[in-house]
């Protein structure tokens, strides 16, 4: 019978992807969040001769900071289902 | 009580002290307070008026998750998820609340909440807002555990079935 704790393996892998999908969600959030704040107003309007008044963006637009956030989670997600066929792998292996 | 955890994090060490009543205490009421909120929103598409409809939802363009709830906007792919999603909530709530599969059911709280977040087109209300706050609670939960206090997992993970099988903690918890 296989009592080992399912969390006892950590390795370098599972820091890597903890660190880089955490990573990533504050990259999203907190990193360019501060740029946003310090740059000021990320929108504004601009009277563009035959185009007429467009919105200029001058730093991170919501759709990449939200993408950036997106792929964080993604990479947690993946580590998490790793994690998962990793433990029923080894409960397989262990069996006589 | 206080335990002592030691971990390793990015190749340095750390002790960690916890009260492992606090914690106890904490989780349950985390649990308890997110699985009334999902076994409330699930409850209120049932008993409220008019049918619930997520047309408007699998419709929309230019989101993260578009090109993914596009693919389900319509016929019988709509219908399904009209279907899913009250009987999703009210289950993952009863779940948390029992604490009866709770990682499944967090992670498939997480998994809505993906979605909902996502599925924002103006973001008028911030990046941070109460869809993110909610999806990360649900990965609290998965993190934590949190069924194994007060909850039915805390049973199940004694049966052999779940001994003889250790990756079924990751369902459990």
């Amino acid at each position: 019978m296989d009592t080992t704790p399912p969390h006892s393996d950590y390795g370098w892998l599972d820091d890597a992807a903890l660190a880089t999908g955490l990573g990533l969600v504050l990259l999203g959030l907190v990193v360019m969040g501060v740029f946003e704040t310090l740059l000021g107003s990320a929108h504004f309007t601009e009277r563009v001769p035959g185009l007429g008044v467009v919105v200029v963006h001058t730093s991170f637009t919501p759709r990449l900071r939200a993408h950036v956030i997106a792929l964080g989670f993604l990479v947690l997600l993946a580590w998490g289902l790793s994690r998962l066929s990793r433990a029923i792998f080894v409960s397989l292996g262990a069996r006589p | 009580m206080i335990q002592q955890l030691q971990t390793t994090i990015l190749g340095r060490e750390y002790t960690l002290e916890l009260s492992g009543t606090l914690t106890g205490y904490w989780l349950v009421f985390l649990r308890l307070l997110v699985g009334w909120w999902f076994l409330h929103e699930g409850l209120n598409k049932y008993v409220g008026p008019g049918r619930f409809r997520a047309g408007w939802f699998l419709e929309k363009t230019g989101t993260v998750v578009s090109p993914v709830l596009n693919a389900f906007a319509g016929g019988a792919t709509e219908a399904a998820i009209e279907l899913v999603v009250p009987a999703g909530e009210v289950l993952i709530g009863l779940g948390l609340i029992l604490g009866v599969l709770t990682r499944t059911a967090a992670f498939f709280g997480a998994f809505m909440l993906f979605f909902f977040y996502f599925g924002s087109e103006h973001w008028r209300r911030g990046l941070v807002n109460g869809e993110l706050m909610g999806l990360v609670l649900f990965v609290t939960i998965i993190v934590f555990g949190a069924g194994r206090v007060w909850g039915v997992d805390s049973y199940l993970e004694t049966t052999d079935l779940v001994r003889n099988r250790p990756w079924l903690r990751y369902l459990l918890g």
